[in-house]
């Protein structure tokens, strides 16, 4: 598939920062075969190394947000190994999976291993004529990573170093323990139960006199430092002789993160801290004149530490535990704890007095391409096949210890002091450090990839044919895990007086993941370009340099499933019975889901219209229009078939979705004499409507799922707060449970006098995907010293605030944020932002509703740099190519309306990080 | 020359290289062999199990039945799931006079008492009463016809233990229709597994009548009961007690036909008159009239069972080892608490199992304990006075014997039932005045578990003497037959008999007869005998799922709009504190000399006591699945 990554990339008409060479010159697509980017017709766009690399980032995939026209890259937040964004093509196109396909070299990779160092350029792959190649794959569009290879007569080395300052950013702020107490009676007197703290221990939380028996612990200080630190190494090698090139490249990375204290234990750390080293060789042989082998070699080896274990949830426990609920540690120095918060609660002790996990990833990323010119046979034949295997492992080994814990209880008071107190102790405490291992992940792909392709031109015609088969066996944890596809496909390109070019791309794909009989696919795609600026009328217009506008349409087939084996009728083991006067359990074994008859395959109609310009050689355009039907979703035919059937339905192909959107970019680039200036913008507007699923019928028009965008955020409307019995008593019952004055009033939306789930609404837009997705850069370079920033934002994007502690606080023992305490419900306060305090599951206020919903649209300075490039006749001195100084802001700040924490990372997680980064990069 | 040189060693390298390449194929081809075409897209091997499979051994088949077993209606609230959470963590015998739920969001409080269900509820939630959809009757009956179809194919079960698991599986098929039929009415008869189609209309089954749904309940129990043996031997209780008999199909199909001649169905006007009224046009909810050989049928039901037990015996009445309080309390206990119909427990006809026992109060996966101490099911006063004194005689509030002797000498299923003050529990006696160690304040401010003064006592006993013992719901007991041939043998004018039944139930637990306790009435008036019958059956039947229906079969409106009761109980002493929590040194004698005080119960109050509506007798269908339009009509009033 190498070969298909690389003639697409070869058609990129695109290219963001340089427009002219890229449109205008002569690419090889891959094939040995050279092409011209203005002949192609399918929607691609391409960032090359130098937009990439500004973020300093340990992996390509953090490297991508607003760097790519149609590319949408969400952040998500986590240790430095974990988290890894989310990225989507042309928005929510599907009811069902909507995740994209990212290759790196043309082969299905994990890209997050990836890092930006060893990446020539990234291309994303939007419409039918581009994504067609790739069979079941492509039909949710295509990310494209293509690394460096080396350069004929050539010897470069570059040296470079990056540290980063790394700090947590809008860390979750909870009260303090006399507030804490308060809001607990509080929340108590509410709820009709008696208080939980004494006139005595308030006093005591609020002079703060007995830290050990009352103690105000503010447990993200105790358990977070401010800072956190990664460094890394690159040292990477291109160049090349006559017959051959070469790139070859290490990287290692460090990271430090935020643990405070990590320190603490004798001969191990429970910092979390990450290293990874990379090793890259890719290759490029001539054999023989008309032979040529490609050898790419990656191999990685990353290894992570972390406190404790993954799952005692450090960060679920800072969202709970109250700093009211003991102390860090007893005045003789148990870790503190008690009989309501349990076992492994004690945040501080998580991550001290647990000993450490440590994880270890091994993988090698290996693929061989020979290619065999045969002009003997035909002038313009040649031959190739590649095969590439990669196998990734990931290993676990935890070297862990409990604790024993306790805390002193007051038993009695004198005089409004505590008297008397008993030892509340539990948990046993190892000494020595257990040790486990497990293998925990793993995957294996094998790829093989033949083609003969075909070039011919007399006079006006030009026609480019290919013929590829591939095939692919990838294995990851289970039998389930287990696929197979093929895939063979013709394209041909045809092209008349330079201006008018049209392609064909037939395909056939197989997998097993689907039915017997609909295993094969087939999926025709057109597309049609026509250069303006080929044409003698568009002659006179000087003012503009190219011009060409494509269309393309195609059907694109899916291998997505409703579930494995979906055509067969699956029996499951469980349900059985108790039966016998001795103690008896009789095993049973159930019907499942009905089997899927007379299926077919999820597929896409993608239609796209695009126009390719530049002007004055300076301002550079890029625009498409889009819209695709996508049909034959599967879903559950529940909606509609009676339920005394008895059974759970077969899913069905009948789902359908239209999405239709907008993606445009622009580049202006100038410059006089010394100064230099680049002005960027990207745009994409994706929004998409359910036309059908199947719908359970519902009882009025506004429930209906259909109609609507898909993931709509559906829920009630609130009508502000309950003042009294009065006005709960004349107001349309709520049927969530007992309400009380300061729980959520909910407006009746069909006037039955009731309120239930009939009275949801669409609210919002959904919270998976931001429909606007734009992000504008600039960079001004004066004599070798240079600025640059890009800003990313998106808009129509919701989220449902329904965080424990921050917005639904107190219930099950956990905390409340100081926001919440301030803007809670009380008769003084009715007017409020939250509903009363409530210690009991509230189901009437904690459930999807306009209190909750929130915009969660922002605009993020994503990243920007002060650099200084030393000028040539310094670096002829000190005998260097090039030379590079910089200090890098990344994620410095977020316009957004959420008051709390980041927008895209508003639930249980550790808290987002901003980084100063100072490096430089030398070349010899 | 040099160009033939360099020619020849080009060959070389495009052998070196095409070797290369070999090597590299068949390195990964010696381990998974590389296949082309539809071969290669072969799943790899799993093992997978398909309809053939299961019933190609025996011991797979018998496994499908019991998962259809494990599908039956158990009816205590256990678990946070549609099915096993109840009416989440509340139970639809909270609606009748005899008990109040205090659990304020329980689904009982949630939609019923507050009067806020509607169609559109059965939709949204799964808490009420018995959710059409969602308690899994459907996927039961499915499952068993899919058993009875193919359980011919099984090659290594013989003839006669087909037969008889193929009618097991009718019994559940009847009785996942009965727990349909009391809430709901006529249903759509399912008298197959469907094939699978994909023309989803091949499913569509409408809404039979209520004649049809009885008589296709009737004749599966029939089929049944012709194949089953009548009991288990005594050698297979311990392995298969909880499988039905004959007496099981036999016994329920007496419970089905007393539902159906009852009023609600059986009368010269429909139960309600308010629309939509299609479904009453259809028959869907009466007979169309009052039909009087409905009333003969259930009776020739019950003679028949009658008579096949004087000829096969087994089953009887759980008696009492001797005449004391405690010998009746135990076998009253024993015949709905344990294991063993037919064998220890003669009495048990039917008994349903969601888990073995549970070892602690706060069982994870069973919450009934919990769903008691949150108030879910307080006795009422009205329940209480229901039970006579212990020789039979009714209650007398007026009679200072009786009050003195309220909480002592009572039907000794009361104490089963109703846990009062002054009772055995927990190895010392219940404190169950204000102030006391069970009640607390919860009488005085009607709340939590003692809210009406009262507390539960039937399946939870002390909350110690249940754990580890198995945990079966009553689905049918003996008594029960008895007290419906008693109403059937009534409405055929057969008095004496009809009392006789009666007495025997009442026998068991030492009452005297109805005649003997009850001077002032004339039993031979069927309004009079029936107020008792139903009276008996609240008593011997306390949550086992009787009351409810007794008042909805019997249209028996003022019982649902008539105010409820709990009882305060105040020591005479006037202090509020507990007794037996003292030092034993010096804490005297215990507290005997109460005040009591009668309250209306008000939290909370149920709509139904100021705006009742017939509409209320049976469920309403969820309207998405009306809304599919397959046949299924909703029932009047909703």
């Amino acid at each position: 598939m190498a070969i298909v990554l690389s003639s697409l990339e070869g058609w990129a008409q695109e290219v963001e920062s340089t427009i002219k060479t890229a449109a205008l010159g002569k690419i090889d697509t891959g094939f040995g075969i050279e092409q011209s980017v203005a002949e192609s017709a399918a929607a691609v766009s391409v960032t090359t190394s130098e937009g990439l690399n500004k973020r300093s980032a340990m992996s390509i995939s953090n490297s991508l947000f607003g760097n790519v026209t149609g590319l949408t890259s969400l952040q998500n937040s986590g240790v430095i190994w974990d988290a890894e964004p989310t990225f989507y093509i042309r928005g929510l196109q599907t009811l069902s999976d909507n995740s994209i396909l990212i290759v790196v070299d043309g082969l299905e990779r994990d890209i997050r291993y990836i890092v930006p160092e060893e990446v020539e350029s990234v291309a994303v792959l939007r419409d039918a004529a581009a994504v067609a190649l790739y069979g079941y794959k492509g039909i949710n569009g295509v990310l494209a990573i293509t690394t460096k290879r080396g350069k004929y007569n050539s010897r470069e080395i570059n040296v470079s170093y990056d540290h980063a300052f790394n700090r947590q950013v809008r860390s979750p702020k909870f009260v303090n323990a006399y507030t804490y107490a308060l809001s607990m009676n509080e929340a108590l007197a509410n709820d009709g139960k008696t208080a939980r703290y004494s006139q005595n221990e308030l006093n005591a939380f609020k002079s703060g006199k007995y830290p050990s028996l009352y103690p105000d612990v503010n447990w993200l200080d105790e358990v977070f430092r401010d800072e956190g630190y990664s460094n890394i190494y690159n040292i990477n090698f291109r160049g090349g002789g006559t017959k051959m090139k070469y790139y070859t490249m290490m990287e290692l990375q460090g990271n430090q993160g935020f643990i405070k204290n990590g320190d603490m234990n004798e001969g191990y750390s429970t910092q979390n801290e990450y290293s990874k080293a990379n090793i890259r060789t890719n290759l490029d042989i001539d054999l023989t004149k008309t032979t040529k082998l490609q050898v790419n070699l990656m191999g990685s080896l990353s290894e992570y530490n972390r406190p404790g274990l993954a799952s005692d949830y450090l960060m679920t426990k800072l969202y709970t535990v109250p700093s009211a609920a003991f102390p860090v540690r007893t005045e003789d120095s148990v870790w503190g704890g008690n009989e309501t918060w349990g076992e492994n609660m004690n945040p501080v002790a998580l991550v001290q007095a647990r000993g450490y996990s440590r994880g270890h990833t091994r993988l090698m990323f290996g693929d061989v391409k020979l290619t065999q010119q045969l002009d003997v046979l035909a002038k313009g034949l040649s031959a190739s096949l590649r095969i590439g295997y990669d196998n990734i492992a990931a290993y676990w080994e935890g070297h862990n210890k409990s604790y024993a814990y306790g805390s002193d209880i007051v038993s009695s008071w004198e005089n409004g002091e505590p008297a008397e107190t008993t030892r509340y102790s539990a948990g046993t405490a190892d000494t020595e450090l257990g040790y486990s291992s497990k293998l925990d992940w793993q995957d294996r792909h094998f790829n093989f990839i033949g083609n003969v392709d075909y070039q011919t031109e007399s006079g006006e015609n030009k026609l480019v044919t290919s013929l590829i088969y591939s095939f692919e066996n990838r294995v990851e944890n289970s039998q389930n895990n287990t696929v197979y596809r093929q895939n063979i496909a013709g394209y041909a390109h045809y092209g008349y007086a330079h201006r008018y070019f049209a392609d064909v791309t037939l395909v056939a794909s197989g997998s097993n993941k689907l039915a017997p009989g609909k295993k094969w696919g087939f999926s025709p795609t057109f597309a049609a370009a026509w250069l303006l600026t080929g044409e003698d009328f568009m002659k006179g217009l000087s003012f503009i340099d190219f011009l060409k506008l494509r269309a393309s349409w195609g059907i694109i087939n899916s291998d997505n499933i409703p579930a494995e084996d979906y055509w067969e009728q699956s029996f499951d083991s469980g349900g059985g019975y108790y039966l016998g006067g001795s103690y008896g359990w009789y095993d049973g074994t159930e019907e499942g889901r009905l089997p899927s008859l007379g299926s077919t395959r999820e597929k896409a109609l993608k239609y796209d219209l695009g126009l390719d310009a530049s002007f004055l050689g300076e301002l550079t355009v890029t625009a498409d229009v889009f819209y695709e039907r996508r049909k034959d979703i599967w879903v559950s035919a529940g909606g509609s078939v009676s339920d005394v059937l008895g059974a759970s339905y077969s899913y069905v192909n009948a789902g359908i979705v239209d999405s239709w959107g907008v993606e445009t970019g622009l580049c202006y680039q100038k410059r006089w004499k010394d100064f230099s200036m680049t002005l960027g913008g990207r745009f994409t507007l994706a929004k998409n409507e359910v036309k059908e699923k199947l719908e359970e019928p519902r009882a009025y028009d506004y429930l209906k799922e259909t109609g609507n965008p898909v993931n709509q955020i559906f829920g009630l409307q609130a009508a502000g707060f309950f003042t009294d019995q009065a006005d709960i008593d004349n107001s349309p019952a709520q049927q969530f449970g007992g309400v009380k004055p300061g729980d959520i009033k909910y407006k009746d939306q069909n006037n039955d006098g009731i309120i239930n789930d009939y009275d949801k609404v669409a609210m919002g837009y959904n919270s998976t995907v931001p429909e606007v997705y734009y992000s504008f850069d600039l960079g001004f370079e004066w004599k070798g010293i240079g600025v640059n920033a890009v800003f990313q934002g998106v808009e129509n994007y919701s989220v449902v605030l329904n965080t424990t502690s921050m917005y639904w606080p107190l219930i099950n023992n956990t905390t409340i944020s100081e926001h919440y305490y301030n803007n809670r419900w009380t008769s003084e306060n009715p007017f409020a932002k939250y509903p009363r305090l409530t210690t009991e599951e509230n189901e009437n206020n904690f459930r999807t509703n306009s209190v909750w919903l929130a915009d969660a649209s922002f605009l993020k300075l994503r990243n920007c740099e002060i650099y200084y490039k030393l000028p040539a006749p310094v670096l002829a001195k000190m005998k260097l190519k090039t030379a590079k100084i910089y200090v890098r802001g990344v994620d410095l700040f977020s316009v957004d309306g959420i008051d709390l924490s980041d927008p895209e990372s508003t639930g249980v997680a550790y808290p987002m990080t901003r980084s100063v980064n100072v490096g430089f990069s030398v070349g010899f | 020359m040099i160009c033939k040189m360099k020619q020849i060693k080009n060959i070389k390298i495009q052998l070196i290289v095409a070797c290369l390449c070999a090597c590299i194929g068949s390195m990964w081809s010696c381990v998974d062999d590389i296949a082309v075409g539809d071969g290669f897209l072969e799943k790899s091997p799993g093992v997978d199990v398909t309809q053939d499979t299961i019933f190609n051994k025996a011991e797979y088949a018998r496994r499908f039945l019991w998962n259809a077993y494990s599908k039956l209606y158990y009816g205590l609230p256990s678990y946070w799931n549609n099915v096993d959470g109840k009416m989440n963590m509340g139970m639809f015998e909270a609606l009748s006079d005899c008990w109040h739920s205090h659990l304020s969001w329980d689904g009982v409080n949630n939609y019923y008492y507050s009067g806020s269900y509607d169609a559109g509820t059965e939709d949204g939630s799964g808490h009420v009463r018995f959710g059409f959809l969602k308690e899994e009757c459907w996927e039961a009956i499915r499952q068993s016809w899919l058993f009875i179809e193919n359980v011919e194919k099984v090659p290594d079960m013989d003839a006669e233990e087909k037969a008889r698991l193929a009618a097991e599986a009718k019994v559940i098929i009847a009785s996942r229709y009965f727990d349909l039929f009391r809430h709901f009415g006529g249903l759509p008869i399912v008298d197959h597994a469907f094939e699978v189609s994909s023309d989803e209309s091949s499913y569509a089954t409408e809404r039979g009548t209520v004649d049809a749904t009885v008589k296709f309940m009737t004749s599966l129990l029939d089929e049944a009961a012709a194949v089953l043996p009548w009991s288990l031997s005594a050698a297979d209780i311990s392995n298969w007690d909880g499988r039905f008999t004959a007496a099981a199909a036999k016994g329920l199909k007496c419970k089905v036909l007393l539902f159906a001649a009852s009023p609600l169905f059986n009368d010269s006007e429909p139960y309600c008159s308010e629309g939509p009224q299609e479904a009453v046009t259809n028959l869907q909810v009466w007979y169309g009239g009052y039909k009087e050989e409905l009333w003969t049928e259930c009776l020739n039901a019950c003679e028949e069972f009658f008579t096949a037990l004087s000829s096969n015996g087994i089953y009887d009445l759980v008696r009492p080892a001797g005449t004391t309080m405690s010998d009746y309390r135990t076998a009253y206990q024993t015949a709905y608490f344990t294991r063993g119909s037919g064998g220890s427990n003669p009495e048990m006809l039917i008994s349903t199992r969601i888990r073995y026992t549970y070892g602690s109060n706060y069982q994870w996966n069973y919450y009934f304990p919990q769903s008691c101490m949150y108030g879910a099911f307080t006795p009422t006063q009205e329940y209480v006075e229901m039970f006579p004194m212990g020789d039979g005689t009714p209650f007398d509030w007026d009679d200072p014997a009786d009050v003195k002797n309220m909480f002592t000498d009572r039907d000794p299923r009361l104490f089963e039932t109703v846990l009062v003050e002054g009772a055995t529990y927990q190895g010392r006696q219940a404190e169950l005045w204000i102030g006391g160690r069970e009640a607390q304040q919860n009488p005085a401010q009607e709340t939590g578990q003692y809210a009406t003064g009262y507390g539960i006592y039937k399946h939870i006993l002390d909350f110690s003497a249940q754990l580890n013992e198995p945990t079966l719901w009553p689905y049918l007991r003996l008594s029960e037959i008895y007290l419906i041939y008693a109403e059937a043998l009534m409405k055929a004018g057969r008095y004496s008999e009809a009392i006789n039944k009666v007495d025997e139930v009442r026998g068991r637990v030492g009452l005297g007869g109805l005649v003997a306790c009850n001077p002032d009435k004339n039993l031979f008036d069927e309004g009079t005998l029936l107020e008792e019958i139903l009276r008996e059956r609240a008593c011997e039947l306390g949550m086992e799922d009787v009351r409810l229906f007794d008042l909805i079969r019997h249209k028996r409106e003022a019982d649902f709009t008539k105010k409820l009761h709990g009882l305060r109980i105040y020591r005479a002493d006037g202090l509020e504190t507990s007794w037996s929590d003292k030092d034993a040194a010096g804490r005297g004698s215990r507290p005997s000399e109460f005040n009591y005080v009668m309250f209306e119960l008000t939290n909370s109050s149920r709509m139904w006591w100021t705006s009742f509506n017939p509409k209320w007798y049976l469920a309403a269908f969820p309207p998405s699945e009306i809304n599919k339009g397959y046949g299924l009509t909703q029932n009047p009033g909703w």
